[in-house]
C-alpha cells in the first residue's frame, strides 16, 4: 500500500520542476512529484506571453516555454511523477518519517519519505475577499481563470472588459482582450500607483490605449444575469470612496487581478506556523518549515513577483533537502529576521548563520532612493525605486552573517 | 502611441528593458537616434533606437483541430511593428492547426512578408480516444 | 387515462416540490411541475435561512395559517429528511433577551408556542443558555429554547423533493415560463407557456414572488407580493467561532431579524436583513453596504465574538414574497374551478411546505370529490448523491475503486470528486449553478476561481455543448459570448454587410 521515497514534492509549477531536478541532480535518487492538474508546469502553460527565464535561463521566454524546458530536463530524470493527484494530508510520524496521503484517478495513494518539499503555489482572491458588492452574474472573473478560458481553453469571456487591479496579471489580461478584439474599457487600481512594471503599463496599456484608473475603486457590479456594468468610485489618500465621485462603466466581464495567497491549507493542516505578513509559512534558511524536514518553495512561500525566483527557491529548498537526506541536519541556534521600518514582508524568517541566504522582501509604501538595510551586519542595499509591487532580493554571504553577534537581525528600509 | 520622428527633434519615453523605468531622452539626426540622456546603463541606448519604429512580440493563441486542447499558444519569432498588430490578430484569428503540434513549430512563415515567423509555444497532443 | 386528474403545479420552489411530492403518492393524479429557471429551487428556496422553525413565531389569531402549519410543517420534515436524506441538523434555537422587556416578549413567545402546540420550549437563564452556547452573547439575560428547531439545507431539500417526485412518476417542466392560463366556462383547461400548450384540470399556484401575476392571469388575484430584501455573510468553513445552536433575537412585530446559524456544510452564517422593495424590483439581489453593515452589527449584538470579517467568503441575498394579507394564502378558489393558492410563502415557508401539501392535497379530494389510492410501486425513499468529503477513509478507497472518477479532485476547498458532478449531470443538472447545489463544488473558499472552469469542462463533455455555452444559471449566462476568435467573425461579418450594400 505504501510506497516510499526520499523526497516527495507537492506541486508541479515551476517551484516544484526545479526542486525535483535539483534534487536528482544532487543525488537524490528516489523522488516523486504529485501534481493536482493533469499536466505539469503550474500557471506557466496559460500564461503565454514573453518575460519570462531572463534570470532563470538567460533568455526571453513565454510561460509554456519556460515550462517545456524544465519538463525536458525532468524527462533525463528518474523522478516519478503523479500527475491529476490530490495530496489532502501531511502528517509527521514520531521518526521522522513524512507520510502524505491522497486521491488521484482511480485510487487513492499514500507516500512514505524523509523530506517533503510543499510548492502549492497560490490561489486568486475572489470579489468578496475584496468586498465588490452588487450583483453576481456572470462574467466575474479572476484574471487566472480568464486567463485559462482564453489561452488554454479557447473560450472568451467577454467583448467588454474593465480589469480590477494594476498587478502585472491585470495589465497582460487587458492587453490579451484587447488583443483578441475586446474593448477594454479600463484597469481600475485603488492605490495612487500603478501596481505593475512600467514596462507592462506601456506594453500592456498605452498600445492598446486603455485608460488606467489610479485611486479608483470598483465598488459595485451590476446584471441580473450577465455583467452590465460597474459602478467606480474615486477615493481619497486613505482609500476611502469620495462621495459624489460615483461612475458607471458599461461592460460585460469584470477581470480581478486583487492578489494572491498562498496555498498553505495543507502546511498548516500539519502545523506548520504560518507568517500573516507572506501568508505562506515561516521558514529558516533552507527553507524548512516549521515542521522539520518539509520545506516550502516558490509561490506557497512568499507571493513571487518572477517565476525565476520561484525556481530559484525550488532550487534552494531541493538542495536543503538532500542535505538532510544524504547527511542529516545539524542542530542549529536560529536568529530571527525582524521587520523594520517600511518593510512588509521578508523571507527566510529564521536564520542559521551558517551559509548565504538569499532574501527577498516587499516594502510598504513606494519610495525612491532608499537603501535596504540588514542593521546587526552593517550591510545595505540601494534601491532606486522601491515598490511594493516589487519584490527586492539580496544575497547576503555567510562571511557577513557570522559578524552577527545578537539574537536578532533587523531590516530597515531607509532615505539616503 | 510611437513618437513621431523628426531630425533635431528630442523624444521623450520611458524605458522598458528592465524594471527601473528609466525616462529616456533621445536626441534624433537623419531619423536615427543620436543620443540619449536619462538612461541608467547601455540598454536604454538601445532600447531608444529600437522605440523610434516600436516593435513588439506578438502572442496570442490560434484554433486547434483533433487536439486534447482547442487552441495552442503563439508568439512571433521576432518583435513585429506595433502598428501591423491589428492586421496580424485578423489573420491569426482565421487559422487552425492539425494536432499534435510541437512546441517551436513554425504556424505560419514568413508573417505579414516581414521575413519572421508565427511559431507554436506549447505541445499540443492529438485528442485521446475516451 | 381518462380518470386522471391532470394537475400543474406552478414553481417548483419548497413549495410546488413538497406539493408534487405528496401528490405522486397517488394513483389519481397526473403531476406536471413546471418551473420558469433552469433548475429547481432556485426562487425565494436557494436564498434563506434554511431554519425548520418550532413554530412559536406566529400568532394563532392573526395568522392561523402561519401558526398552524409552521409547528405541523415542523413535525413533517422531521419525517421527510430521513426519507429522502436531506442534511439536517435538529440542534434546537435559542431567542435571546437582553433585558426584562424582551424578557417579557419571550414570555408572549413561550405562550404562544404552547398554544401552537409546540413541545418541549423553555424560558432559560443566562446561566443555561452558556451551557447550550457558549458563544451567546454575555448581555443576553434570558433566552427561549426551542429543543426542535433545525437547520437543514434548502436547496438539497429541493432537489431531494424533486428527485423523488420524478422517480414517482412526476413531469418536470423546466425553462417553462407559464404565459396564460386557460379558463373554460370558470373552469381551468389549460397552461400556456414559452413551450407549449399544457392541457390540465387543475392548476397550482405556488409561484412564489411571482404568485399575484399567476393568480392574475387565472382572473383571480385580489392579493399582491411585496418583495422584500435579505442579504446575509457567510464564513470559511475554518472560521471560528462557530455557534452550536440557531441564534435569534428577540422579534419585532415585521421581523425574526437577524440570526446566527452554522449551515449543514458546517459553514458560519449570518443574516438576513431586512428591506422591502418596490413591487417591480423582484429580482432585484444586490448586495448593499448599508444591508451587510445592518447584518454584521446586528449578528455581533448575538454572540461573544463573531470570526474575522477576512473570513467571509461570500454574501448574497435572498428575496421573500411579503403577502399583502400577511398571513400565507392557501386556498381553492371558487371563482375558478381547478385553481388552487399555495402563495404568500413568506417565512416560516420553508418550514411549512410539507404541511401546506397536505393541505393541497385535502383541498382536492375535496375538490374532485376523491378518495385518492397509494401507488402501489410509490418509493418514499431518495438517496442524495454519496460525497467523497463526508466518507471514511476505507469508503473512499471502496469508492474509488468502484468508480475511478471518485478519486479526481475537481474542488479542492470543498473535496468534490469528479464522480459525483458526473452523478449530478446524469440527475439532470445542465448548468454550473445546479452542480454547485448539489456537490458544493465552487462553494468552498476560492468561490469557484480555482474550480468553475473544470466544472464547465466535464458539462461541455457530458451534455455534448461547445465549452464558451456552458451556463452559470441557463440561457443569457453561457460563460464566454463565443469562442477566443468570436470578435473577429464579427468583424468578418459586419465588413461583409457593408461591402454588400455597397455594392
Amino acid at each position: 500500500m505504501w510506497e516510499n521515497y526520499d523526497l516527495a514534492i507537492i506541486g508541479g509549477g515551476p517551484a516544484g520542476l526545479a526542486s525535483a531536478i535539483r534534487a536528482w541532480k544532487m543525488g537524490v535518487e528516489s523522488i516523486v512529484l504529485l501534481e493536482e492538474s493533469n499536466f505539469l508546469g503550474g500557471v506557466l502553460p496559460q500564461c503565454i506571453h514573453p518575460g519570462f527565464g531572463l534570470h532563470y535561463f538567460r533568455e526571453d521566454l513565454t510561460g509554456p516555454e519556460f515550462a517545456a524546458k524544465l519538463l525536458d530536463q525532468l524527462k533525463s530524470t528518474g523522478v516519478n511523477v503523479l500527475s491529476g493527484s490530490y495530496a489532502e494530508h501531511l502528517e509527521v510520524k514520531s521518526g521522522g518519517e513524512k507520510e502524505i496521503s491522497g486521491y488521484m484517478y482511480g485510487r487513492a495513494f499514500k507516500v512514505k519519505c524523509k523530506a517533503a518539499i510543499c510548492a502549492a503555489g497560490c490561489r486568486e482572491r475572489s470579489r468578496f475577499e475584496v468586498n465588490i458588492l452588487g450583483d453576481r452574474p456572470v462574467g466575474v472573473y479572476t484574471a487566472g481563470e480568464a486567463q485559462t478560458l482564453m489561452d488554454m481553453y479557447g473560450v472568451l469571456p467577454g467583448s467588454e472588459i474593465v480589469v480590477v487591479g494594476s498587478g502585472d496579471v491585470g495589465l497582460i489580461m487587458a492587453r490579451r482582450f484587447a488583443l483578441e478584439g475586446a474593448d477594454v474599457k479600463a484597469v481600475v487600481e485603488v492605490m495612487p500607483y500603478p501596481g505593475g512594471l512600467t514596462r507592462n503599463i506601456i506594453q500592456c496599456l498605452e498600445d492598446f490605449h486603455i485608460p488606467l484608473y489610479l485611486s479608483c475603486m470598483v465598488t459595485e457590479i451590476k446584471g441580473s444575469r450577465r455583467v452590465e456594468g460597474v459602478k467606480i468610485v474615486r477615493v481619497d489618500e486613505k482609500l476611502n470612496p469620495i462621495h459624489g465621485s460615483e461612475n458607471f462603466l458599461k461592460c460585460n466581464a469584470v477581470i480581478l487581478a486583487v492578489g494572491l495567497k498562498p496555498r498553505v491549507e495543507l502546511l498548516a493542516k500539519a502545523g506548520a506556523l504560518i507568517d500573516e505578513a507572506t501568508g505562506g509559512p515561516v521558514v529558516n534558511d533552507w527553507l524548512e518549515t516549521t515542521i522539520p524536514g518539509v520545506f516550502a518553495a516558490g509561490n506557497v512561500l512568499v507571493i513571487n513577483d518572477l517565476v525565476d525566483y520561484a525556481a530559484e527557491q525550488g532550487e534552494r529548498a531541493a538542495e536543503s533537502a538532500a542535505k538532510l537526506i544524504h547527511e542529516g541536519f545539524p542542530t542549529f541556534k536560529f536568529k530571527r529576521v525582524v521587520l523594520g521600518r517600511n518593510v512588509r514582508l521578508i523571507v527566510p524568517h529564521l536564520i542559521s548563520c551558517a551559509q548565504d541566504v538569499t532574501f527577498y522582501g516587499r516594502v510598504g509604501k513606494p519610495e525612491e532612493n532608499v537603501q535596504v538595510r540588514f542593521e546587526e551586519i552593517s550591510r545595505a542595499f540601494k534601491l532606486p525605486i522601491a515598490r511594493p509591487s516589487e519584490m527586492f532580493r539580496f544575497k547576503i554571504s555567510a562571511d557577513d552573517l557570522l559578524k552577527m553577534r545578537d539574537e536578532k537581525i533587523m531590516v530597515n528600509v531607509v532615505k539616503v | 502611441m510611437s513618437p513621431i520622428v523628426k531630425d533635431d527633434q528630442v523624444l521623450e519615453f520611458t524605458c522598458i528593458v528592465c524594471p527601473m523605468g528609466c525616462r529616456l531622452r533621445a536626441t534624433l539626426k537623419d531619423g536615427k537616434v543620436c543620443s540619449v540622456e536619462g538612461n541608467r546603463c547601455p540598454r536604454g541606448i538601445v532600447y531608444a533606437q529600437n522605440e523610434v519604429e516600436p516593435k513588439r512580440i506578438l502572442i496570442s493563441v490560434v484554433k486547434v483541430s483533433g487536439g486534447n486542447l482547442p487552441v495552442v499558444s503563439v508568439k512571433t519569432s521576432e518583435p513585429m511593428p506595433k502598428e501591423m498588430m491589428p492586421e496580424a490578430m485578423r489573420i491569426l484569428s482565421n487559422v487552425t492547426v492539425q494536432a499534435p503540434i510541437k512546441i517551436g513549430q513554425i504556424i505560419i512563415r514568413d508573417f505579414l512578408g516581414l521575413k519572421i515567423n508565427v511559431i507554436a509555444t506549447r505541445n499540443v497532443d492529438p485528442v485521446q480516444p475516451s | 387515462m381518462g380518470g386522471l386528474i391532470r394537475v400543474a403545479i406552478i414553481g417548483a420552489g419548497v413549495v410546488g416540490a413538497s406539493i408534487s411530492r405528496v401528490l405522486s403518492m397517488f394513483e389519481d393524479f397526473e403531476v406536471h411541475l413546471i418551473e420558469r429557471e433552469a433548475d429547481v429551487g432556485w426562487g425565494v428556496s436557494k436564498a434563506n435561512t434554511g431554519i425548520i422553525h418550532a413554530g412559536y413565531d406566529d400568532e394563532p389569531d392573526l395568522f392561523p395559517l402561519r401558526a398552524k402549519l409552521c409547528a405541523e410543517g415542523n413535525l413533517i420534515w422531521h419525517e421527510w429528511v430521513k426519507d429522502l436524506d436531506i442534511p439536517t441538523r435538529w440542534c434546537g434555537s435559542l431567542v435571546l433577551a437582553f433585558n426584562s422587556e424582551e424578557e417579557e416578549i419571550l414570555e408572549d413567545l413561550l405562550d404562544r408556542g404552547i398554544r401552537n402546540g409546540v413541545p418541549s420550549l423553555e424560558i432559560i437563564d443566562h446561566e443555561k443558555l452558556k451551557m447550550l452556547e457558549p458563544n451567546s452573547s454575555e448581555n443576553a439575560t434570558a433566552a427561549l429554547w426551542a429543543p426542535t428547531a433545525g437547520q437543514i439545507s434548502p436547496w438539497d431539500a429541493v432537489a431531494a423533493l424533486v428527485e423523488n417526485s420524478i422517480a414517482n412518476g412526476v413531469k418536470l417542466h423546466l425553462s417553462t415560463e407559464v404565459r396564460g392560463i386557460k379558463v373554460v366556462e370558470g373552469r381551468i383547461s389549460g397552461l400556456e407557456t414559452n413551450k407549449s400548450f399544457l392541457e390540465v384540470d387543475c392548476v397550482i399556484n405556488a409561484a412564489g414572488l411571482y404568485a399575484d401575476k399567476i393568480s392574475e392571469m387565472a382572473g383571480v388575484g385580489g392579493y399582491y407580493i411585496k418583495p422584500r430584501k435579505g442579504e446575509y455573510l457567510i464564513f470559511d468553513k475554518d472560521a471560528e467561532p462557530k455557534v452550536s445552536r440557531i441564534i435569534f433575537p428577540t422579534p419585532t412585530p415585521i421581523s425574526k431579524g437577524v440570526v446566527v446559524t452554522t449551515t449543514t456544510d458546517g459553514n458560519l452564517m449570518i443574516g438576513p436583513s431586512a428591506q422591502d422593495l418596490p413591487e417591480n424590483l423582484r429580482e432585484d439581489k444586490s448586495n448593499t453596504y448599508d444591508g451587510l453593515k445592518f447584518v454584521w452589527e446586528s449578528a455581533s449584538n448575538l454572540v461573544n465574538k463573531l470570526p474575522p470579517r477576512s473570513k467571509v467568503i461570500r454574501f448574497f441575498a435572498g428575496l421573500r414574497p411579503e403577502p399583502s394579507g400577511g398571513d400565507f394564502i392557501i386556498r381553492d378558489c371558487d371563482e375558478v374551478f381547478g385553481f388552487i393558492e399555495a402563495s404568500g410563502m413568506r417565512s416560516p415557508g420553508l418550514t411549512s411546505a410539507p404541511a401546506v401539501a397536505r393541505m393541497i392535497l385535502d383541498a382536492l379530494k375535496a375538490k374532485f370529490d376523491l378518495n385518492p389510492k397509494l401507488k402501489a410501486g410509490w418509493n418514499r425513499y431518495r438517496r442524495r448523491i454519496k460525497r467523497f468529503s463526508e466518507m471514511t477513509f476505507e469508503e473512499r478507497i471502496k469508492a474509488v475503486n468502484e468508480n475511478p472518477g471518485y478519486g479526481r479532485i475537481i474542488c479542492v476547498d470543498e473535496l468534490v470528486t469528479e464522480a459525483e458532478i458526473v452523478e449530478a449531470i446524469r440527475r439532470g443538472a445542465t448548468t454550473i449553478d445546479s452542480i454547485k447545489f448539489r456537490t458544493r463544488a465552487c462553494m468552498g473558499t476560492c468561490q469557484g476561481s480555482s474550480c468553475m472552469y473544470k466544472v464547465a469542462v466535464i458539462l461541455a463533455r457530458e451534455l455534448n455543448v461547445p465549452l464558451w455555452s456552458v451556463s452559470l444559471k441557463g440561457p443569457g449566462t453561457e460563460i464566454g459570448i463565443g469562442d477566443v476568435k468570436a470578435l473577429f467573425k464579427e468583424f468578418k461579418e459586419k465588413n461583409k454587410l457593408e461591402g454588400e450594400s455597397q455594392g
